[in-house]
């Protein structure tokens, strides 16, 4: 059995809630605050976060993850001030991390990354048709070609590995226009499903479970069979490879996958912190008042990190979602995303609600690469 | 087939410690690196067999923080007064951003 190292909480900024873009899926919650984080929270935030990491978890390491809202609006003072507080704990290593919609990338933003060795997520739906369909400005003008510039710009100075690309009624019909254009240009991409949340409630853009199982399907056929240069990531597909193939070993198993959505218990891993400073277990329950997890101004991280919330969390980690028992995929997928489960079902002690196209995905996978291993195979473990 | 005498010495010994090295177990199923064509899947067994088969691959990045983080911590001390100066200029200007962005 691998050993997992021991690993701190990382934390999912949401220091404003504002954005300039006007995305017809935002998931957003509609109660989400208004306003930015203040310094006195954004010094609270760190200080409290990095000293629990070190003295509850053993870890001095601390991962921030910047994001929306769109976290570029604050200027890069506030995060040159978030710098200086990280410098000023010492023997603690920060990682910083920026998910940006890449309209608002100056030349100082890209020299305060570099400087301070920040790594940027730029968020692109595929090309100018689909991308502007999908994420114009807040007025409706494209945002397409700002946001390749400045990815271009972001890429020549080596502070982006790729895009997050959403999959949903408007990229669906071009799959493979939109595979395409990314590996031609070398830009590796994420894919996320769009959540059913927010103004996505409104738009009707979201797909089914089944469609978002044959798009993926498709996707995945047209990276994995494509061996032209230059090879390009595409995820989830490169995490769940990795997954499956160590799940399924018989030495070096895998004790926990890779990748958001498939981790045991993520609220050991991820909290997400408002502007106000109010927790929540990630990013995509912010505002949900039954996940309210304490503020992080008002309570400890020992408190937070006891309230009812983390406790519903383990409960789905402890006692699992009973229909997923029987599942071959459970030790690579954990029932997914808590969130999705909440969304689509009603409870996060429920599985996904996309299971039956990460189902099919998996299997696909499976089949795909014991074909190119030489289909010789081991008896497969059941799922406990 | 190619004569096993004629390519003596290009042959990998199947016993040797870098063919050895080379095996990997992907999906409960063991064979060597060389046996795998495909691109992506072959990136994906070598970079868990880089990791040492373990899900995080970060090592080198944290050494790189831990370096920069303690040249900069130096550098901020020694320039601790200027930066305090610019820190209060640049919170009296956070304030104006704040209403600015509130009324966003």
């Amino acid at each position: 059995m691998v050993v997992k190292p021991a690993e701190g909480v990382s934390v999912i900024v949401k220091a404003t809630h504002g954005c300039n873009l006007g995305c017809g899926y935002c998931y957003t919650h509609p109660n989400a605050e208004k306003g930015v984080m203040d310094q006195g929270t954004l010094e609270n935030m760190i200080y409290k976060v990095a000293s629990y990491n070190h003295s509850s978890r053993g870890v001095d390491e601390t991962n921030f993850v910047w994001h929306g809202g769109e976290p570029l609006l604050l200027g890069v003072d506030f995060y040159r001030e978030a710098v200086r507080i990280e410098i000023s704990i010492e023997d603690h290593l920060f990682d910083n991390e920026v998910q940006t919609n890449a309209t608002l990338v100056t030349p100082e933003f890209l020299d305060f990354f570099e400087q301070h060795h920040f790594k940027v997520g730029v968020s692109m739906d595929g090309f100018a048709a689909t991308h502007n369909a999908n994420r114009p400005y807040a007025n409706g003008q494209p945002s397409f070609d700002d946001v390749f510039a400045s990815l271009m710009a972001l890429r020549e100075r080596k502070l982006t590995s790729g895009v997050l690309c959403i999959l949903n009624k408007n990229t669906l019909p071009h799959l493979e226009e939109i595979y395409e254009f990314l590996r031609e240009r070398g830009i590796s991409a994420k894919v996320n499903v769009q959540f059913p949340a927010g103004r996505a409630l409104d738009t009707k853009l979201d797909i089914s479970p089944a469609q978002f199982g044959r798009a993926m399907i498709k996707l995945f056929d047209l990276w994995f069979y494509d061996a032209r240069e230059p090879t390009i990531d595409i995820d989830p597909f490169a995490e769940i490879l990795y997954n499956l193939g160590l799940a399924r070993n018989t030495e070096h198993r895998l004790e926990s996958p890779m990748g958001c959505n498939s981790r045991n218990n993520c609220i050991n891993s991820f909290i997400s912190v408002v502007p106000g400073g109010n927790v929540y277990p990630c990013g995509r329950f912010a505002g949900e008042s039954a996940f309210y997890m304490g503020n992080i101004n008002a309570d400890s991280m020992e408190a937070i990190m006891s309230s009812k919330p983390v406790l519903l969390f383990q409960q789905r980690h402890t006692q699992g979602v009973q229909s997923c028992a029987p599942c071959e995929y459970k030790p690579i997928c954990n029932s997914g995303c808590a969130d999705q489960a909440y969304l689509m079902r009603g409870s996060v002690l429920e599985k996904d609600g996309f299971c039956p196209g990460y189902k099919a995905l998996f299997t696909h996978i499976e089949m795909a690469v014991r074909k190119e291993l030489g289909g010789e195979t081991h008896a497969r473990p059941s799922a406990k | 087939m190619q004569d096993p005498v004629q390519n003596k010495g290009k042959v990998p010994n199947p016993n040797s410690p870098a063919f050895l090295d080379d095996v990997v177990e992907f999906m409960g199923v063991k064979l060597h690196l060389s046996k795998i064509q495909n691109p992506h899947l072959r990136r994906i067994i070598e970079r868990a067999r880089r990791d040492g088969f373990r899900h995080r691959y970060d090592d080198h990045s944290r050494k790189e923080w831990k370096e920069y983080s303690e040249h900069a911590r130096t550098k901020y001390h020694e320039t601790h007064n200027q930066y305090s100066k610019y820190s209060d200029y640049h919170r009296t200007g956070y304030d104006d951003y704040t209403d600015f962005i509130t009324n966003y």
